[in-house]
């Protein structure tokens, strides 16, 4: 069984006054049969649905704080019963303390006796660590022999590992006293103790880290706008978090007016997920608790109280729950597998940063889309290797895949603006463009639409049997053609050029002849230039020049190059002795045969 | 002062027309999102581009705008629209700078619609709004119609009651007769002007072509090049309003996911602030399509996906199996849908290698038999009934095989 769920709950306040605290058929002090009633179907429900899940699922439990209202130790007996009777283990339980958790009358009275005044939770720093034992001392008494892993001084207060998720039950209580519930990070000791956690985890790296929280960060439950110390802690702590690499965060306290919520919100989006209060709120409906479970994704199901109106107390499914962690980021396979994997990816990091393949000819500034267009290639593996027979005047023992890299928005980005840098840094003057191809079209879009020049695209003029007549016109007017002396062409590779040189013999339509005959100048801007450098000079003839963002060498198809047209048909051994793939896009219906 | 550009310039006889959150929009997604300043470093993608999802007016834009207009001539009889739709919050000092707009006195009257007044509890946006016309504001300080007259070379302001009061036309009729005055450039237009020649391309000789993608036959293309190569600040507006029909239906929670903070219920939708779902991929089919896509991928910020090409010739180059992700959501991007044959081959790849196709996206809809309430899975700019719009006879008939044999050929 590999499938796990984990049960995420927080606020039980299990020893509230009845009418506040809806589970209470444990609650000692329970005087009503409505309410004993009400709680036992509302704990049966939440037993069912443990049920439920253990038939499919490993099942495990966080409890993220404020279990009980005041503190004490008898009250504690209260969530020993709650685990006992939904046959809850110690073992398979994360504890978070909430500000309810501590004694604050031992507190106080400890406080006075050793300190002669109470605490400010602002000026006094230090002492408020110094109590921190006074102040959970209740409920460190009653884990002895249950959970002795949670430890109530350290910033880390216990963690979790499950599959491959590592809950880390982050402490916020530093600045608790009997006034303040405001919840406070120490960051030092926070970045010290995730140091420790990450040599003591083998798999730290691998594992997907998610932080459980009790407190509020920043406002309190009135709203008041918090010391700027507090604002310092959480700000500095999520860098913390960033370089230990969680980016994921589970909040309880939400069952107060004004909540971490739009804080956490607005750092962490989609990545926190606010707790509802298992059965604190006198709102019955708002209480509830969530289950995360890792699908192909890791996923958050809320149960919601409902009441029947006929005396029919449940938590019921509610809504369709919400991706928590994105596939992509779940880390799932076998560790044979990610090992595997990480030794074809250490060979892919150790290759040198700048390959020889390379040469670099451009400004500074257009170096660094190249090195950054070069990255990309490589991360999508987008340099292919086999037997790629285009057409008559494009084979090639390599190709590179450039609709692989023009599918993320950042990707996209990165060639439109490398154009244009290159457009800009280069100084090449226009009055029109002119894309070739579908991937002309992308690259071209951002410098069209900033240089208010008129644009028009056709196909690659070797593939024009595969587009209609109307696909192959140009589209300019007389009046715009008579306007133009300098054209930009904007494709993404070229090799020899010859692609380019062919629009104006293979064109079509008049405007197309027209518009060529009268050029002084054609610019061409590529992404890639394939061929070696050596060539690039044959290539800047008469009105065309070429410039290129990269220059990444590729293999031309050794065989068939003599004069012989289509000789390569006979001639080429990789083809005809099929020596590896032969990728064919060539659209010569004899040839296919 | 460089070459102001601006996208959403409407005009139509003494009106000039001009929509604030297209202006923004096109500004955020063509905008440099890379910063190549620190040199030391390597090229890093910020993604501040909110693309259409930005409602923050910033000054830039305004100026921006007001810089457009500062050194035209003759406008001084001539009516200025600034559309404010789709703004929820403007940058702090928008007054002052509209306040020096204003004292130019470049236009007879400035009139602002659309102003996020009711739209918003917020107090201190409020209070923002009603320094913009602080004096003149209407009585019941509700309506959010703003207008300025300049009589006598000096700008009054006159509270208003309803929208028809201060347009001489109303203003969907002034954006409609907008449309129409950039000539060539509406598109319902450019079926019925002169040269709907270039647009409508007769099939040549044949009387009747067969369509390479499906079994039918047709007499016209129809062919939005000219849209492209004409007037390309156009085509960018004709995609913003597309990628604000995508998204403009908020029900569709498999295309929009709500980005403010988790919602409780359903009453508070309404007020949410949705982004496009980012599992949703946007699938261009041909050439023509790359280029909508393109632009419409900057301005949802989607991925995009190309298949090299299913129409008008049916031709797929590559290995495409590989390429669809099983999460995926893909909407299908054309130019033009007829009876949507290429739109159901790309629908068909997307789910038999195991993506999800929710829906397609063009600039032109051809309405056949049915209504278009039966197109549940299409968002189109336009759509194009020839039953309802017979003074553009323009023609086009699509006809299968048996049809001709017995009644044209």
């Amino acid at each position: 069984m590999n499938k796990i769920a984990v049960f995420l709950i927080a606020d039980l306040h299990l020893d509230n006054d009845p009418n506040e605290c809806h589970i209470t058929t444990i609650n000692h002090n329970s005087t009503s049969n409505i309410h004993e009633n009400k709680s036992k179907q509302l704990l049966d429900s939440f037993k069912e649905t443990i049920i439920e899940y253990k038939k499919n699922y490993e099942v495990k439990y966080i409890f993220a704080g404020d279990i009980i209202n005041k503190g004490k130790t008898q009250y504690f007996d209260l969530f020993d019963k709650l685990l006992t009777y939904c046959e809850i283990k110690y073992e398979d339980v994360l504890i978070i303390p909430g500000n309810h958790d501590f004694n604050r009358e031992n507190f106080r009275r400890n406080c006075l006796k050793k300190n002669g005044r109470l605490l400010e939770s602002d000026k006094d720093d230090k002492k408020n660590h110094e109590f921190l034992e006074d102040k959970f001392i209740d409920f460190k008494e009653f884990l002895i022999g249950k959970k002795e892993s949670l430890n109530f001084e350290n910033a880390i207060h216990d963690y979790l590992i499950t599959g491959e998720i590592l809950f880390i039950g982050l402490n916020t209580t530093f600045k608790y006293d009997d006034q303040n519930s405001e919840g406070y990070f120490d960051v030092q000791k926070t970045e010290n103790e995730l140091e420790e956690l990450k040599i003591n985890i083998e798999d730290y790296d691998s594992l997907l880290k998610i932080g459980v929280l009790h407190a509020n960060i920043v406002k309190n439950y009135n709203g008041e706008v918090p010391n700027e110390n507090y604002i310092l802690s959480f700000d500095s702590c999520t860098k913390i978090f960033e370089q230990y690499n969680i980016e994921h965060f589970i909040v309880a306290h939400n069952h107060t007016g004004n909540t971490s919520q739009k804080f956490f919100h607005s750092k962490y989006g989609s990545k926190h997920h606010n707790l509802s209060s298992f059965s604190a709120i006198p709102d019955l409906k708002e209480n509830g608790f969530s289950v995360l479970f890792v699908d192909d994704c890791i996923r958050i199901q809320d149960y919601n109280f409902v009441d029947k109106n006929n005396g029919q107390y449940t938590f019921n499914l509610s809504g369709q729950g919400k991706n928590f962690v994105e596939a992509n980021n779940v880390p799932k396979k076998p560790k044979n597998i990610i090992e595997n994997e990480l030794k074809i990816e250490e060979v892919k990091n150790n290759a040198n940063n700048k390959s020889s393949a390379i040469t670099y000819q451009n400004t500074e500034k257009v170096e660094l889309f190249s090195e950054k267009l070069f990255e990309l290639i490589k991360e999508k593996n987008a340099f292919k290797s086999g037997h790629f027979h285009w057409s008559d005047s494009s084979r090639s023992h390599n190709w590179i895949d450039i609709p692989c890299i023009l599918q993320e928005r950042q990707s996209i980005e990165l060639a439109q603006e490398a154009i244009i840098t290159l457009v800009e840094e280069k100084k090449i003057e226009f009055d029109a463009i002119l894309s070739l191809g579908i991937e002309g079209n992308i690259i071209a879009n951002k410098l069209a639409m900033n240089s208010l020049k008129p644009y028009s695209f056709l196909p690659y003029s070797y593939r024009y049997k595969d587009h209609a007549m109307y696909e192959k016109e140009i589209k300019f007017s007389d009046e715009q053609i008579n306007k133009i002396y300098k054209l930009l062409i904007i494709t993404d590779v070229v090799h020899e050029g010859t692609t380019i040189m062919n629009i104006e013999k293979d064109a079509v339509d008049p405007q197309t002849k027209k518009l060529f005959e009268k050029l002084n100048t054609i610019n061409v801007v590529s992404l890639l230039y394939t061929n070696d450098k050596s060539g690039e000079k044959d290539i800047n003839v008469g009105k065309y020049k070429f410039e290129y963002v990269l220059n990444l060498k590729v293999l031309p198809c050794p065989y068939g190059n003599d004069a012989k047209i289509n000789c390569w048909k006979t001639n080429c051994e990789i083809y005809t002795q099929k020596l590896d793939k032969i990728h064919l896009f060539y659209d010569d219906e004899s040839y296919l045969k | 002062m460089e070459n102001v550009n601006l996208i959403s310039l409407l005009v139509y006889n003494r009106n000039y027309y001009v929509s604030l959150h297209a202006e923004l929009t096109y500004s955020n997604a063509f905008s440099n999102n890379f910063n190549v300043e620190d040199k030391s470093k390597k090229l890093e993608y910020t993604e501040n581009s909110k693309g259409i999802f930005s409602d923050y007016l910033t000054i830039n834009i305004v100026e921006r705008v007001c810089n457009y207009f500062t050194n035209k001539k003759d406008l001084e009889d001539k009516k200025l629209v600034l559309d404010f739709l789709h703004i929820d919050s403007i940058q702090a000092n928008f007054g002052e700078i509209f306040e020096e707009f204003k004292n130019l006195n470049l236009f007879k009257e400035i009139v602002l619609i659309n102003i996020p007044f009711e739209r918003t509890n917020d107090e201190t946006k409020i209070k923002k709004y009603k320094e913009i016309n602080k004096e003149y504001r209407s009585k019941d300080e509700k309506h959010y119609l703003y207008y300025f007259l300049n009589n006598n070379k000096s700008y009054s302001t006159q509270s208003i009651n309803n929208h028809k009061q201060v347009f001489d036309i109303h203003y969907d009729q002034l954006l409609k007769e907008s449309f129409k005055e950039i000539n060539t450039a509406g598109y319902e237009d450019l079926l019925s002007q002169n040269d709907k020649d270039s647009i409508l391309i007769d099939t040549n000789n044949e009387r009747w072509k067969l369509s390479h993608s499906s079994s039918v036959y047709y007499n016209k293309f129809i062919d939005l090049k000219n849209l492209y190569t004409y007037d390309y600040n156009f085509f960018i507006l004709s995609i913003y309003y597309l990628a604000i029909e995508i998204t403009k239906n908020t029900e569709r929670d498999w295309i929009v996911c709500y980005s403010s903070e988790d919602l409780k219920n359903q009453e508070e939708k309404s007020k949410a602030k949705y982004i496009l779902n980012k599992d949703v991929i946007l699938f261009g089919q041909n050439l023509y399509s790359s280029v909508i896509t393109s632009t419409l991928s900057a301005f949802l910020g989607t991925r995009i996906m190309i298949i090299d090409h299913i129409g008008p010739i049916n031709k797929i180059y590559h290995e495409i199996e590989k390429k669809i992700e099983p999460n995926g959501k893909y909407i299908v991007v054309a130019d033009v849908v007829g009876i949507g044959t290429e739109v159901r081959i790309a629908k068909n790849i997307i789910q038999f290698s195991g993506g999800r196709y929710i829906g397609n996206a063009s600039i032109l809809r051809i309405m056949t038999m049915a209504n278009k309430t039966s197109y549940t899975d299409n968002h189109a700019l336009i759509y194009f009934d020839q039953k309802k719009n017979k003074d553009l006879e323009i023609n086009f008939k699509i006809r299968v095989a048996i049809e001709i044999e017995t009644k044209e050929l």
